[in-house]
């Protein structure tokens, strides 16, 4: 019986999502952007409340609607992350549908919204301008957030076992 | 060959991996990568972890496609097929190879996504860019607005004040302060002229002109200027250079008196030439060339760009925006001419500039009119009724009506102050603001023509904005005239004598 946690990110290209996985698993961040085709899949432990976690992370790429990712790559999922690039209004424009359909689908799986590139905008602009709730505001390039929206993922885990 | 080409482009390595349903591996044949060291399935690559999912169901199958795997220290890009069981078959994995096809369409998918999204941002700068220069524009043409009203206030008091008993040093103090004031007037408008150009609002007129009235006017205006500063000034006309034009006039005197101004500006002594010849004419089409040649301190040439809008050439202390070589520049550009200049240190400077035009042969000669303002003494006296938010302005315009004689006046501070006042009170002339807080002269207008009592009252418009825009937008408005603020007293009442038909034997 497999113990680990699968995590999907999904979004829309050029969001950031390989960015923020590549800095949570080898804390490396590189400017040039390489396009993910298909799947990319990592693994990393974690430590939650003294807990040890395992998250097999499928890195997808990015499609502009949620309901053409392929449905035997979600199989088996505990949580997603939905990045939006906030640089990029076409990223979240549909925001509301896509987290919908993602919710209904997959009711049992916890999910995060995430605005990655936070270092490129003003917060404060730009949670009144999306009017829908994002959970963490990341960079992969500055790090921030990064670790927090894994930790927050476990403990979502944790608190729903 | 055929068969051989067909088999080479359809090979594709496939591992096939049997395993139980703990995972462990019953058989491979290690094509892509070796199993021997795992114990099971799951040990290979977290990507198999998927299967303990797939496998909890009997006879399933799921199609996995451009799964990176990264093995034996290699990256092969694979669609894996798994079958999750049945009685009789134990649980398998097919792995296809599918590397090279995949890398082709990664390079496909990345070149189209990052012309997706540079054209985004190129899209995103554009929005930005223009929506920056709508704010630029609004904001400069509400500042010209703004900074035009107390000008006029205060040209029109200046006016009022040079009929005063004044002693010799006040009227000199009074005309450096009128100087002053009408420089800073010219300053406001070339920033609204320069805004209008660069936003493209600016349009360039066609009518029929004469060239002799612009070089009468230049040298009225300059000669007397250039001997009290004991300079030289001279124009040239050569006798093939056609005196009947199409064109626009305004713009072709604004674009010599900019460039004169300079020669005025930076010569303290020598010479100063305008000169007039033609540098192509064929039938009706004509470029003329305009050369202003001084011998003034000269400036050193750096580049092409270096009269753009606020670079000053000097930084003497010469007044100037350093804006008037700008707006001549892209004057000409719209006008599709030339400009070129050359300039020595200490020795001076000659700027040329061609420009076409249409030679208006057809037009007869005809003597130019001057018109010569008479002033009119009024035997009746006029109800007038002066609508504007300012104070100065009331009162510049009671002042000169007051000096002229035969008006009685009210004022009213607003449009809505002005129809109250007019139900109250017959007025023969309303002069009313276009902008103003409340009710702006626009609705006021629209009230009062529409109300049928007030049919008789005559409405002169105030504005110290682009007086066209405002015809514009009050094209449906039946006003009997317009005036731009500043106005000079023999506008006021040449506008005043038409509205109300007032004439010389009345």
């Amino acid at each position: 019986m497999i113990s680990s946690k699968k995590v999907v990110l999904v979004g829309h290209f050029g969001v950031g999502k390989t960015s923020i996985i590549r800095r949570f698993v080898d804390n490396i961040f590189t400017d040039d952007y390489k396009v993910t085709i298909g799947v990319h899949i990592f693994k990393k432990e974690i430590e939650v409340k003294g807990e040890k976690l395992t998250f097999v992370i499928w890195d997808l790429e990015g499609k502009d609607d949620v309901e053409k990712v392929r449905k035997s790559h979600l199989i088996g999922t505990s949580g997603f992350m939905y990045v939006i690039d906030p640089t990029r209004n076409t990223t979240y424009i549909n925001i509301e549908n896509e987290v919908g359909y993602l919710k209904s689908n997959y009711p049992t799986a916890q999910l995060l919204t995430i605005a990655n590139k936070v270092d490129l905008i003003e917060k404060e602009d730009f949670i009144n301008k999306i009017n829908f709730p994002i959970d963490f505001f990341t960079s992969a390039k500055t790090d921030e957030n990064v670790e927090a929206i894994f930790n927050q993922l476990g403990l979502n885990f944790l608190n729903n076992e | 060959m055929i068969q051989k080409t067909i088999d080479k482009y359809l090979s594709i390595k496939v591992q096939k991996i049997e395993f139980d349903l703990q995972g462990k591996i019953i058989l491979s044949d290690d094509v892509l990568f070796s199993t021997k060291k795992a114990n099971s399935i799951y040990e290979i690559h977290p990507f198999f972890e998927i299967i303990d999912e797939i496998i909890q169901e009997k006879n399933k199958e799921e199609n996995f496609k451009i799964i990176l795997l990264e093995l034996d220290k290699k990256t092969i890009i694979v669609d894996i097929i798994v079958y999750s069981g049945s009685k009789k078959q134990n649980p398998f994995l097919l792995i296809f190879d599918r590397s090279e096809y995949y890398k082709e369409i990664q390079q496909v998918t990345q070149d189209k996504n990052e012309l997706f999204i540079s054209n985004f941002q190129q899209n995103e700068n554009n929005k930005k860019l223009n929506e920056e220069k709508s704010v630029k524009n609004k904001f400069l043409a509400s500042i010209s607005h703004d900074l035009r009203t107390p000008i006029t206030g205060v040209l029109g008091l200046l006016e009022l004040f040079k009929k005063e008993n004044l002693s010799y040093e006040q009227k000199e103090l009074l005309t450096t302060i009128t100087s002053s004031v009408t420089h800073m007037d010219r300053l406001v408008g070339d920033v609204f002229d320069l805004s209008k150009i660069e936003y493209g609002e600016f349009k360039i007129e066609n009518n029929s002109f004469d060239l002799d009235e612009i070089i009468k006017n230049i040298e009225r205006v300059y000669l007397e200027k250039f001997i009290l500063k004991n300079i030289e000034f001279e124009i040239v006309k050569s006798s093939n250079v056609p005196n009947k034009l199409i064109g626009d006039y305004n713009r072709v005197v604004q674009i010599i008196t900019n460039l004169i101004d300079n020669a005025y500006k930076y010569t303290s002594e020598g010479k100063v030439v305008f000169e007039i010849s033609t540098d192509y004419r064929r039938a009706k089409k004509v470029r003329l060339k305009f050369s202003i040649k001084d011998t003034g301190i000269g400036f050193e040439k750096t580049s092409k760009n270096q009269f753009e809008s606020f670079k000053k050439l000097h930084n003497e202390n010469i007044e100037g925006s350093g804006l008037g070589l700008a707006i001549v520049i892209k004057l000409i550009e719209l006008m599709n001419g030339s400009f070129s200049f050359d300039s020595k240190i200490g020795e001076g400077s000659v700027f040329e500039i061609t420009l076409p035009f249409e030679a208006n042969i057809e037009s007869k000669k005809t003597k130019t009119v001057v018109k010569k303002f008479t002033k009119i003494d009024i035997k009746k006296k006029f109800n007038v009724l002066i609508v504007d938010d300012n104070e100065i302005n009331q009162l510049v315009l009671m002042k000169l009506l007051v000096n002229h004689g035969g008006f009685y006046m009210d004022i009213a501070n607003n449009g809505e102050q002005a129809i109250e006042m007019c139900n109250k009170e017959n007025y023969h002339l309303i002069f009313m603001d276009l902008h103003m807080p409340k009710m702006n002269g626009f609705e006021a207008i629209e009230f009062i023509t529409n109300n049928s009592n007030l049919s008789t009252t005559k409405i002169i418009a105030l504005s110290a904005y682009d007086i066209k825009k405002d015809k514009e937008m009050g094209k449906t408005l039946k006003v009997n005239d317009y005036i731009m603020k500043p106005f000079s007293s023999e506008e006021l009442f040449t506008s005043i004598y038409k509205v109300l038909k007032i004439k010389k034997e009345q």
